[in-house]
């Protein structure tokens, strides 16, 4: 009996050394086309900053409007950008790795990520995008509604930056294709309504505008009375 | 038995250097993430070569640790979190052995609601001497004119206890109940809780609180004198048994009322100086000498016997109540540009980010704190310079754990980082990686450096601690000039609060004939005279000056026959 | 904007012919024959003149004016004088190089328009080039106690006290050049790479130590169109301003105390008591800007402007003051967040508005009523809270710390 236990044993043992012996080129593959994506996204970085460096993007970016950038993430604009280009080369090696793998379920997978991979770039930078607009026109808006003495201006503000962040949130959805009609009926909702929200607030806002401007064309029919220039 | 405090001059707390901690976030030993009295038994050393004179240890008694252990719910004890009572037995004679006096909190105007007197009290029947340990009342409309201290989280001093069936007072958290001074026992028990800490031989005691301990109506509930009868009382229970105790009011009032808790040096021996200190800061932003000038000379004298308590920053919010309402905004709008960094009235960020890290202004506020009429009280961690984070809710964001290195933790404990009690600091600029200790000490230029060398300089001389003040008044607003006297001694401090050079001629006159002696470098200055004495001083710069007699000072060089010159 | 060297080939054609006129006057509008009737006024002064007019539409024509030659030159991408609407202004830079192809010994270029043009206008502006030898002759405008306010209120005072010259009205868009300050003009400015025509002309003039003068005519400032809107063209000259600053810093820093620039001819003034303004709602506008834009200035403004500011929206109408020292803070505290690009630029000078409104609100209820004082006493006042606070803007210029009062 004992040496039908131990021959047993046996072939479990040589059936998993068996198995590790056929993972272990792979999984060295995939170690080497790790150091090689890692060695690889130093040295792009280390050129990338370079170029950024000497073309001032950091302060093109601040001129763009986005001199918070460094204040919320606590690193420049450069760093950010070749942070996210390294991580994007080390990502690559890695799903290159993994064909090293014998077995159509992981080329499967990792032919689908890589089909997969621009619709995700492309999220993330209308996201990256579309927060920033968010923030710019909200502001644009607030300044301009509080110059015109609107009372709803900081309303207007955030209708503003929702609207925005709504569509760009359904936009980065839908590039990574989640959620199909259920997000495109969401965003119309929200959408709608904030629309109508805004259009409340503006209609609401805009009464003492057209009086205010009907005063002011009434005043300037009477001529004999001096009226004020800033000009 | 009792065991004697460390100190033998009753008046041992004028020339203290006093430094206040807290157990838990100071040194973890057994790596369970929390602080403990044996890792700040091991970090004595340390706190030795520093030169601070006085451990000011914030609670540590068990509670349930909803407001950082000022809700006690056992007196008599050690949290077991921190240690055991011989783990403090322990660290007492350490700290005894380097002359360091140790302070503690009596934490005697509420405990927890945990606390096993208040568990009682609410089921005790209504009279009943159980039940009167706290405050009670079938209303939550008596004492209308007691104003809410903890404004962001309670609405009303009152909270209805189902249990009771009635509400119970309480002047800060909910959860903490007023303790009622009118029952006799309860002061029993509070001065046998005293006792018990006096005879393990801590020196010192922080009574917390201590405006509020009565309660009467038609009064605002604060600074009565009921409430100096009770603290009068502990001071006389505390002389009879013990010799060379302090204690020190926390009263955060105008300092017109809280010369009262000095009594006539048979109440307090110590109070903090709250108005002054935000007063600091606003002088510094104003770069005016105004603030502090006007609140000094607002400041009564007090019995020869005490001291005012002098700080920068602490544990709690650093605190604007004792401010005025365009003061309290003009310290919004310039030292917590985001909302999160307020907390009920004041501004909970540290010392280091309030100064934005500019090391010359953090070394200017530690002169004018170390050359103060008083004792100087140190944070925590402020002598590296740490920072805080003020993403930790309520005052948490100040009481992070102490930065000993650039390891795993800050080097505060080698336990998984999730178990500490609180995050390490971890940005780029205050992180842990930036500023600790084994760094600062290797390093002579570093903050920790400058802090330990004028710690043990301001050692040297007792005026800092004994003496009177007397400020200059020159022209340039920006400059603050004061002469500390005491026993003929004189020296004179000059700080210059801008952020530009600036020029200055003192009016010395009375001085003339005497030799300025820069105290730092040993220095000697041109001899004062009947004219005004000018200075230019860099910005945020000050200079400590010795006035000696003019033939004082170096020795000068002798010459031989030979023309050689010899000592 | 056209290459300097590239005018059209019938325009060098038309040039080729002309002579060497003695004075260029280019308009920058003009729609009919209508328009030129003063010419011949012009040409009878003895003088060489040619009048250079913008083309574009239909051809007009005119009859021949004795002494003088018409000039038709292209209008390429409209040029933005100050980034303000392209309908007031028409190609400067043109009118420029054709004065400096012709080598004319003055170059008068009109933005106000034809209505007010006028050849003893002409010869006021040009007068001073060429007999007194001045580089620079700037419109000084009928001075009106509710006109130009924010002339009065920062450009004028902000040229006195920094560049050091007291200039009426430092932004005049009807402008007089010499040769020498013709040619300055046409060239590129090194930090910028643009023509310093593209900057703005006084304080090229200034930091160029060009002699300038003052031409004091009988009309008012030009006003922008119905359409321009307070905000935008406020942002637009504070950006040219502030930007100039940047520019400008070695000069500025430098420079002492304000010296009084020549005046030829009578300038006027115009004293009003009433106007209609409704100053109410000029407050309430600060009120709301204070309520909202806050955390914008407070990225610009100093803490004790700040709580200046807190106590000035809690007080009631009738004794709203926005002190001289207060609004000069405000300017210079908002030129140095322009520089520290503390924000986006535009956004950070239209927030500025409600700030502005404040101060007219102020000056209005100050200056109504029979027993105001003067507005010349009063704009002096100002002007001398711009020069006394110099300091100030120069020591937080050189040291940006945010950590101040």
């Amino acid at each position: 009996m004992w040496q039908q236990v131990s021959q047993a044993l046996n072939q479990s043992v040589t059936r998993v050394v068996t198995r590790i012996a056929l993972l272990l080129p792979g999984f060295i593959a995939l170690l080497v086309a790790l150091l090689v994506s890692w060695l690889a996204a130093w040295a792009v970085g280390f050129v990338l900053r370079r170029f950024l460096r000497s073309i001032e993007f950091d302060g093109k970016v601040a001129r763009w409007g986005l001199p918070q950038l460094r204040a919320e993430t606590g690193k420049s604009p450069t760093d950010v950008a070749v942070r996210v280009v390294c991580l994007a080369i080390i990502f690559i090696g890695f799903l290159v790795g993994m064909t090293a793998f014998e077995a159509t379920l992981t080329s499967q997978i990792v032919s689908q990520m890589f089909a997969y991979f621009p619709n995700l770039i492309a999220a993330l930078f209308v996201l990256l995008v579309g927060g920033a607009a968010a923030r710019f026109f909200s502001r644009s808006v607030l300044i301009g509604a509080v110059n015109l003495n609107v009372q709803y201006a900081h309303l207007l503000s955030v209708g503003m930056k929702w609207l925005i962040l709504v569509l760009t949130g359904a936009m980065a959805l839908n590039h990574l294709e989640i959620g199909g009609k259920i997000v495109d009926e969401a965003f119309a909702i929200l959408f709608g309504g904030i629309v109508l929200t805004l259009a409340l607030a503006v209609g609401l806002g805009a009464r003492d505008l057209v009086s205010r401007s009907l005063e002011r064309q009434a005043d300037r029919v009477t001529e004999d009375v001096e009226t004020l220039r800033h000009f | 038995m009792k065991v004697p405090g460390s100190a033998t001059d009753p008046l041992w707390f004028k020339d203290a250097i006093i430094y206040e901690l807290h157990v838990r976030a100071f040194f973890d030993s057994n790596n369970d993430g929390i602080g403990d009295f044996q890792g700040l038994t091991q970090r004595l050393d340390y706190l030795q070569d520093l030169g601070v004179t006085c451990l000011w240890l914030l609670p540590f008694f068990p509670s349930p640790l909803r407001d950082d252990g000022y809700d006690i719910s056992d007196y008599l004890n050690v949290h077991p979190d921190y240690g055991t009572l011989a783990d403090f037995g322990a660290f007492l004679e350490a700290a005894h052995e380097r002359k360091m006096q140790v302070m503690i909190e009596l934490v005697i105007n509420h405990t927890s609601d945990q606390h096993p007197w208040f568990q009682r009290a609410r089921q005790a029947p209504a009279g009943s001497a159980e039940r009167d340990f706290y405050v009670w009342s079938d209303t939550d409309k008596k004492y209308p004119q007691a104003r809410i201290i903890f404004t962001d989280t309670e609405k009303s001093n009152w909270t209805w206890d189902s249990v009771a069936q009635a509400y119970y007072w309480h002047r800060f958290f909910s959860h903490q109940p007023d303790l009622n001074f009118d029952h006799p026992l309860v002061l029993e028990e509070v001065q046998k809780a005293m006792n018990y800490w006096l005879d393990l031989g801590v020196d010192g005691l922080r009574l917390d609180a201590i405006p509020y301990l009565v309660e009467r109506d038609d009064t605002n509930c604060e600074n009565l004198a009921e409430t100096h009868a009770i603290v009068k009382q502990l001071r006389r229970a505390m002389d009879e048994r013990h010799a060379n105790r302090m204690i020190l009011a926390e009263a955060n009032q105008w300092p017109s009322d809280v010369r009262a808790y000095f009594g006539d040096g048979d109440e307090c021996h110590m109070a903090f100086h709250f108005p002054l200190m935000p007063r600091i800061f606003m002088a510094l932003r104003l770069e005016d000498r105004l603030p502090v000038t006007d609140i000094i000379a607002q400041t009564p004298p007090i019995p020869a016997t005490c001291q005012w308590g002098l700080f920068l920053r602490n544990h709690d919010e650093l605190t604007l109540e004792m401010v005025s309402d365009d003061e309290r905004d003009y310290m919004y709008l310039a030292y917590s540009n985001d909302p999160r960094m307020r907390v009920n009235v004041g501004i909970r960020r540290r010392l280091a980010p309030l100064m934005e890290n500019n090391r010359r202004r953090i070394e200017l506020l530690n002169s004018l704190l170390f050359s103060f009429p008083g004792t100087p009280i140190i944070y925590y961690g402020d002598e590296i310079g740490m920072g805080d984070n003020i993403y930790l809710g309520d005052r948490n964001g100040v009481r992070t754990p102490m930065q000993w290195s650039a390891d795993r933790n800050a080097g505060f404990s080698r336990a998984t980082p999730a178990k500490l009690f609180n995050p390490v600091v971890m940005d780029p600029v205050y992180g842990y990686t930036a500023i600790n200790v084994e760094a600062q000490q290797s390093d002579s230029s570093s903050l920790l450096s400058w802090m330990r060398n004028m710690i043990a300089l301001r050692k040297i001389f007792q005026v800092f601690g004994r003496g009177t003040i007397k400020f200059l008044k020159p022209a340039n607003t920006k400059i603050l000039a004061y002469l500390r006297l005491w026993e003929g001694e004189a020296i004179l401090c000059v700080a210059n609060l801008s952020r530009f050079p600036q020029p200055v001629a003192l009016c010395l006159d009375e001085f003339a004939g005497m030799k300025p002696i820069e105290m730092r470098g040993y220095v000697e200055f041109p001899l004062i005279s009947v004219q005004p004495y000018p200075l230019s001083l860099g910005a945020y710069e000050f200079l400590w000056f010795e006035l000696h007699k003019a033939n004082l000072g170096v020795p000068t060089a002798q010459v031989s026959e030979k023309g050689d010159k010899y000592a | 904007m056209p290459e300097l060297e590239s005018l059209p080939q019938e325009v060098k054609d038309q040039l080729a012919g002309i002579g060497t006129p003695d004075v260029v006057i280019g308009l920058t509008s003009l729609k009919s024959a209508d328009d030129l009737t003063w010419a011949a006024d012009a040409g009878k002064s003895g003088l060489n003149v040619l009048i250079a007019y913008p083309g574009g539409g239909d051809v007009i024509e005119f009859q021949p004016i004795s002494g003088v030659r018409l000039l038709r030159y292209p209008v390429s991408a409209p040029e933005r004088y100050f980034n303000a609407p392209a309908s007031i202004f028409g190609s400067f830079l043109e009118v420029l190089q054709i004065s400096q192809r012709l080598d004319s010994k003055a170059c008068c270029v009109w933005n106000s328009g034809p209505q007010t043009s006028s050849a003893g206008i002409f010869a006021q502006m040009t007068q001073p080039v060429l007999e007194q030898k001045f580089d620079l002759v700037v419109a000084n405008y009928i001075q009106a106690k509710w006109g130009a306010l924010v002339n009065s209120s920062i450009i004028c005072p902000l040229t006195r006290a920094l560049y050091g010259r007291r200039i009426q009205f430092p932004m005049a868009v009807d402008l007089a050049f010499s040769s020498r300050m013709v040619a300055r003009l046409i060239q590129s400015d090194p930090g910028s790479r643009l023509p310093r025509a593209q900057h703005w002309i006084a304080t090229e003039a200034i930091c160029g130590g060009m002699q300038i003068c003052q031409a004091a005519l009988p009309m008012e400032p030009p006003r922008p169109p119905e359409s321009a809107d307070l905000s935008s063209i406020l942002a637009a000259v504070l950006s040219r301003i502030f930007s100039d600053l940047d520019r400008n810093a070695s000069f500025w820093q430098r420079s002492a105390e304000s010296q009084f620039v020549p005046i030829f001819g009578e300038f006027q003034i115009k004293e009003q008591d009433e106007v209609t303004v409704d100053v109410q709602q000029l407050i309430e506008t600060f009120q709301l800007g204070y309520r909202n834009l806050t955390e914008i200035w407070g990225l610009a403004l100093s803490p004790a402007t700040l709580m200046e500011l807190k106590k000035l929206v809690r007080v009631s109408p009738a004794e709203f003051r926005v002190a001289d020292d207060l609004w000069v803070r405000v300017v210079f505290e908002f030129a140095l967040a322009h520089r520290q690009r503390a924000i986006n630029r535009e956004h950070l000078l239209r927030a500025m508005t409600p700030l502005y409104l404040a101060w007219v609100a102020s000056y209005t209820l100050q200056m109504q009523g029979p027993s105001a004082e003067s507005f010349q006493n009063r704009l002096e006042r100002l002007a001398l809270t711009y020069e006394n606070h110099k300091p100030y803007l120069l020591s937080r210029w050189r040291w940006p710390d945010r950590f101040n009062p």
